[in-house]
């Protein structure tokens, strides 16, 4: 298994888990009315949250494909 | 017809035209197959670059659903409904933990079939075809959905009468489904998805002009949300928290197993073209699932009362019937999203039906049945098993569509995603994982499987620990899951280790 490339980091895995903390959410009051740029403030943070989500996935994609490797004799 | 969006004559030439290019295109396809073979038939041969990967996933996987179904539950629901942002998102990261060496084995080993890699994998008949199984059930469920949403549309295009509407557009755009098909395999389900793909993206576009010119400035749907509907702006809490999270978990795995999609990792021309494919797919979630959402919000604050309770699908045609009433440049709008519709439906229901052929004839037919047939013979039995599918699951659509109540078979297979999300294991565990053993994956997958399906007959009002299960906000299938997790890489690690004999 390569060290620099491929999906095996654990640290990969850790930063998708306290995004995905983040745009979940179950942390805010339940009455709250907060509006940022027209939208409830936890809908505004959910999404944007989201679109971190998606630009981290696309630069995994991008720089960590694990080359094509002769590793296993199948 | 107070539902329908009528047309005049210039409406329906437009679609007419549209269908009958689909045929044209399926007709080049047929032109650039370079053998009679299941690989140039089911995957096109060497197979596709970026630009066309990243479409016919987007089209394959974007499905009239996500327009008539995702506008109807977020009118329902509110802004709660983004978890289906994220669910799409977490599909797309779920490739990470599997594409890269699916796609590599694939290309050395000429997987044409998921069951391709499953037999690599762990060379056990039984897991063949229990994994088949699992696949073509849950497609077949998915395929009849594509077909109904087909008549649907139809349905609510013409002012005829209902039922015989429903019956002739299934009838009418499964044909032309399968006549490309027929034609030009997956080529032409990939260049079809193309044309599809790019009309369905720009209906998003004209969605997303159309919420802000309709219904003005985000501040008034949110003031007007909470004025009437409180709980659709407010921040979801207690069930619908726990489903949010259980979708990211069930969709998020589940949706990155569905056979057309593992073979469109089949069918990238180069690992180059699949990860930017799929890096770009990374962010249609932003582009097409929340336009979505905010047109259902849009409507549910707006036109409220014109909501029909029983059917909130009809959210979306409560906002185009208003634009197409507005101006002709409305109806050619409206139109236009029409098409983007029907299109999103058969770009996702041909590759069902390309995908079950697939299966069927290989992993069934050739793997069972008739293991020396020439490749020849078995493009024309997948040719043969398409027409028969079509022809079967047409006629079950519409018998359902006039039956009163619902079948449970039916109703069964409507869990497909516990279904599929048995086979995480196999896929995206066993493929890193040489320790993972056939007799304990197979069990696994069995019994994630049956303990999954067996929540169907649980009553939720009973006190009992099952029924707790059941109304825990969680599906059937993550529990399944778990069991399936703890026997077959509890019973992999226990296992003394096997000779592996090549």
């Amino acid at each position: 298994m390569q060290s620099t490339s491929g999906y095996h980091s654990r640290w990969i895995w850790v930063v998708y888990l306290c995004l995905f903390v983040i745009a979940v959410p179950w942390y805010w009051p339940a009455d709250s009315r907060q509006i940022l740029f027209g939208f409830p403030l936890w809908v505004v943070v959910s999404i944007a949250t989201s679109f971190v989500i998606s630009c981290y996935t696309a630069w995994l994609f991008l720089t960590r494909w694990p080359e094509d490797s002769e590793e296993e004799g199948e | 017809m107070t539902d329908s969006v009528p047309f005049g004559t210039g409406g329906l030439v437009f679609i007419g035209v549209y269908l009958l290019s689909l045929i044209g295109i399926g007709w080049l396809g047929k032109r650039a197959s370079r053998e009679k073979s299941l690989r140039d038939f089911y995957l096109g041969g060497k197979g596709v670059g970026f630009l066309v990967l990243w479409l016919t996933l987007f089209a394959t996987q974007y499905s009239g659903n996500t327009i008539i179904g995702f506008t109807g539950k977020s009118a329902r629901i509110g802004f709660a409904w983004i978890t289906a942002v994220q669910f799409m998102i977490a599909i797309v990261i779920s490739y990470q933990l599997f594409a890269p060496r699916l796609h590599q084995l694939a290309k050395k080993h000429g997987f044409i079939t998921p069951t391709d890699y499953l037999n690599h994998r762990f060379r056990s008949r039984a897991l063949n075809l229990l994994g088949t199984a699992i696949m073509v059930a849950a497609l077949g469920n998915f395929f009849l959905a594509q077909l109904t949403a087909m008549g649907r549309a139809v349905e609510g295009l013409t002012t005829y009468d209902a039922e015989q509407a429903f019956a002739y557009g299934v009838i009418g755009l499964a044909a032309i489904m399968l006549i490309y098909e027929l034609l030009g395999g997956f080529r032409a389900v990939a260049w079809t998805d193309v044309i599809q793909g790019s009309v369905l993206a720009l209906g998003f576009v004209i969605l997303l002009v159309l919420i802000f010119q309709q219904f003005g400035s985000p501040g008034e749907t949110t003031r007007k949300l909470l004025e009437h509907s409180p709980e659709k702006a407010l921040p979801p809490e207690g069930q619908l928290l726990r489903q949010w999270i259980n979708f990211l978990l069930l969709f998020g795995f589940a949706g990155a197993l569905y056979p057309q999609a593992i073979q469109r990792i089949y069918a990238a021309k180069s690992s180059g073209a699949l990860r930017k494919g799929l890096a770009a797919m990374s962010f249609m979630p932003l582009c097409a699932t929340l336009v979505a959402i905010l047109v259902g919000v849009a409507v549910a604050a707006h036109l409220p009362d014109q909501l029909d309770g029983a059917n909130s699908d009809t959210a979306l045609t409560v906002m185009l019937r208003q634009v197409a009433a507005e101006s002709w440049f409305g109806g050619l709008l409206v139109l236009l999203i029409l098409a983007a519709i029907i299109g999103a439906i058969m770009s996702t229901g041909d590759s069902a039906l390309l995908s079950i052929s697939s299966m069927l004839t290989k992993d069934i037919y050739q793997g069972v049945i008739s293991p020396d047939a020439s490749q020849k013979q078995l493009t024309l039995v997948g040719k043969g098993v398409s027409i028969v599918l079509v022809f079967g699951l047409t006629w079950l659509t519409i018998y359902l569509d006039q039956l009163e109540g619902e079948i449970t078979l039916v109703q069964l297979l409507g869990m497909k995603f516990d279904m599929l999300i048995q086979l995480a294991p196999a896929f995206m565990i066993g493929i890193h994982w040489k320790g993972m053993k056939p007799l304990p994956t197979l069990l696994g997958m069995a019994v994630g499987l049956v303990f999954s399906l067996s929540f169907f007959w649980v009553p939720p009002e009973g006190a009992g620990f099952l029924s707790t299960l059941k109304t825990s906000g969680f599906n059937p299938g993550l529990y399944g899951l778990l069991l399936n997790l703890v026997i077959s890489v509890g019973g992999s690690w226990l296992l003394p280790k096997q000779e592996i004999v090549e």
